[in-house]
């Protein structure tokens, strides 16, 4: 800004050079200064709000309004009726969201990941027909199958021993799709249960009776365990047989 | 009244900027049916990411394109990637919204540069045309933005996640402003044309046609759909493409004229050179894909696939997960380039040779 002052009075003298390098400054990188000046303008209240506000999430009154939104304005969007049925499950409505998601996944939904597993980990969950859970399971993980989301089974009383979590382990990793397993255990009714955590070995078709046959080994004796293995024919129908020799 | 102009001349402009849109929506359309969604990742490694590189070739591959833009070409890279880092840390939801609203602001400067490249070709419009035609396109994608339930649903989420809530009362009204000032544009650019005209200027009917094309594309995959597959696959293959053969023939051009000195640029440009183009295109897609530790297979549109290592019992080898499959991709990579190594020293160094003892 040299000489700037001095000549303050002066109606039409060129700007100083300092102020012209800044000029030229500002305009080499004006894109950027636009775009950054917004970014930065909501950056700074989206920080201020996300240390003095709840985040705007499932269950909050703020999602809750915009899925009433959605509803009036975009009524025949399936990620409408996906929104609907998260808030029947909020509200503890169990056939309003299968309605609703049932709705959604009708018009062939391919993008929704979170529509397609959830609807899958709901007919596991609620002992659905064997081939539906296959065919849901399978929908979810066609579209997306370098996901990291889970399927979820639940094993009631689950692994007493280091030994049972061991066999577990491997008879779940023996199944084709499965990639990995994380069990855990938690409190449900003041009672300590299972449940595993699958993830997925793409591109393998999966079949759900394949995962139930490997946690039912559990139910076979610890000593017959190496001699005798259990296929299912449905989800709830198991049978123990002799291990084939390949 | 009328003078035609082309970008690159009649025969490949109604391949790739009048028809491909066209192809891209029935392109699209097939996806929607019959490929699962994992293919928008496959069209974004065949055609997205081999389009920034062209981008990479175009500016710090041509050398007068480098010297004159030095500064902006190191430090726009800087401020970027901090910022961007920045964002993710501290406000992702603004990050995330400002990659979207840029890449949407990209899309519309790139369908009006190509049609001011019609007029400048043609010789046709008046001075303030390109004025004109800016607001034409911000005007359009904007109406589609805003009414397009595909879009609808995505701004409506983002404001309300960002705590700016808007009732449906407040979105209907907007809804119909927005059609009340496209309607009303396009009367004011109908009486644009009507005073080029009169002012003795010409028109181009193909840069016209271009718009026509491009339009119908979003506007058909933004409404036609439930999915955003099929806006995805469409817009990526007429964005991605134009921009690319856009950029080829701007080579070809700056060759045969001496536009620009020899560079990397040039090495891919001229007779039998495409294909080296195009293979280093692939090539980068392939490397950025290992940089971000996503799976090769995400080039296979989903019915490709070579994940999974299964399981070989005789050596009690139990079958690899994705995590598990690229160790061992990674383990065999250095075991291969070791014993390449090896090899290629096995002859490339024998002092008895005349040629090595030159070197020595």
């Amino acid at each position: 800004m040299a000489g700037g002052g001095r000549h303050a009075s002066r109606p039409n003298q060129s700007p100083g050079p300092g102020t012209q390098r800044l000029r030229a400054v500002l305009q080499r990188y004006r894109i950027l200064f636009v775009i950054y000046g917004v970014g930065a303008a909501a950056g700074l209240r989206e920080f201020h709000l996300s240390r003095t506000t709840e985040p705007v999430d499932w269950g909050s009154d703020r999602w809750a309004e915009m899925t009433s939104v959605m509803e009036q304005v975009n009524p025949d969007d399936p990620d409408t009726d996906f929104l609907e049925g998260v808030q029947s499950i909020v509200q503890g409505d169990e056939g309003g969201f299968v309605t609703h998601f049932e709705e959604a996944l009708e018009s062939d939904v391919k993008h929704n990941e979170f529509l397609l597993r959830d609807y899958a980990q709901h007919l596991l969950d609620s002992g659905a027909e064997w081939r539906q859970v296959n065919d849901a399971v399978n929908r979810w993980r066609e579209n997306h199958p370098f996901s990291s989301e889970v399927l979820t089974l639940q094993l009631g009383a689950g692994p007493r021993t280091q030994s049972d979590m061991s066999v577990l382990n491997r008879e779940l990793l023996a199944v084709p799709w499965i990639g990995g397993v994380e069990l855990e255990q938690y409190e449900a009714s003041g009672r300590p249960t299972w449940r595993v955590h699958l993830t997925f070995r793409p591109p393998r078709p999966i079949d759900v009776r394949e995962a139930v046959a490997a946690v039912s080994i559990l139910s076979v004796p610890t000593e017959d365990r190496l001699r005798l293995s259990v296929t299912c024919e449905t989800l709830t129908d198991c049978r123990v047989a002799p291990r084939s020799n390949r | 009244m009328f003078k035609t102009g082309y970008i690159l001349n009649p025969r490949a402009d109604s391949v790739w900027f009048l028809g491909l849109p066209f192809a891209a929506v029935a392109l699209a359309l097939g996806f929607q049916a019959w490929l699962p969604y994992v293919a928008v990742a496959s069209i974004n490694l065949w055609v997205t990411t081999p389009h920034h590189y062209a981008t990479w070739v175009r500016s710090y591959g041509m050398p007068e394109v480098w010297e004159r833009f030095k500064a902006r070409l190191i430090v726009g890279p800087v401020a970027i990637f901090s910022l961007t880092a920045a964002g993710l840390i501290w406000a992702p939801i603004t990050l995330l919204l400002l990659v979207s609203a840029w890449d949407h602001q990209h899309s519309i400067m790139q369908q009006h540069g190509f049609s001011r490249v019609y007029d400048f070709k043609a010789k046709t419009g008046l001075e303030n045309t390109r004025k004109y035609d800016l607001a034409l396109h911000w005007i359009l994608y904007g109406n589609m933005f805003l009414q397009a339930p595909m879009f609808r649903f995505l701004w409506i989420r983002e404001l309300h996640r960002m705590q700016i809530p808007i009732s449906a009362g407040f979105v209907e009204g907007l809804l119909m402003l927005s059609w009340i000032v496209t309607g009303g544009y396009l009367i004011v650019y109908l009486l644009h044309l009507r005073k080029t005209v009169k002012a003795g200027a010409q028109i181009n009917p193909i840069k016209y046609a271009f718009i026509a094309a491009s339009y119908f594309l979003w506007y058909f995959v933004a409404w036609h759909t439930n999915s955003i597959l099929l806006y995805a696959v469409a817009h990526r293959v007429m964005h991605g493409v134009q921009y690319m053969v856009m950029v080829y023939s701007y080579m070809l051009r700056s060759a045969a004229t001496g536009a620009s000195r020899t560079g990397l640029w040039s090495r891919l440009t001229g007779s039998g050179r495409l294909r080296w183009f195009l293979i280093l295109g692939g090539a980068y897609a392939v490397a950025f894909q290992l940089l971000i530790n996503r799976p090769l297979d995400e080039f296979g549109f989903g019915v490709v696939n070579f994940a999974p290592y299964p399981a070989i019992p005789q050596f009690n080898i139990p079958a690899l997960d994705y995590a598990g499959g690229y160790e061992l991709w990674s383990q065999m990579m250095l075991y291969a380039y070791a014993l390449l190594h090896y090899y290629v020293d096995s002859f490339i160094w024998k002092v008895r040779d005349k040629q090595v003892q030159r070197g020595l």
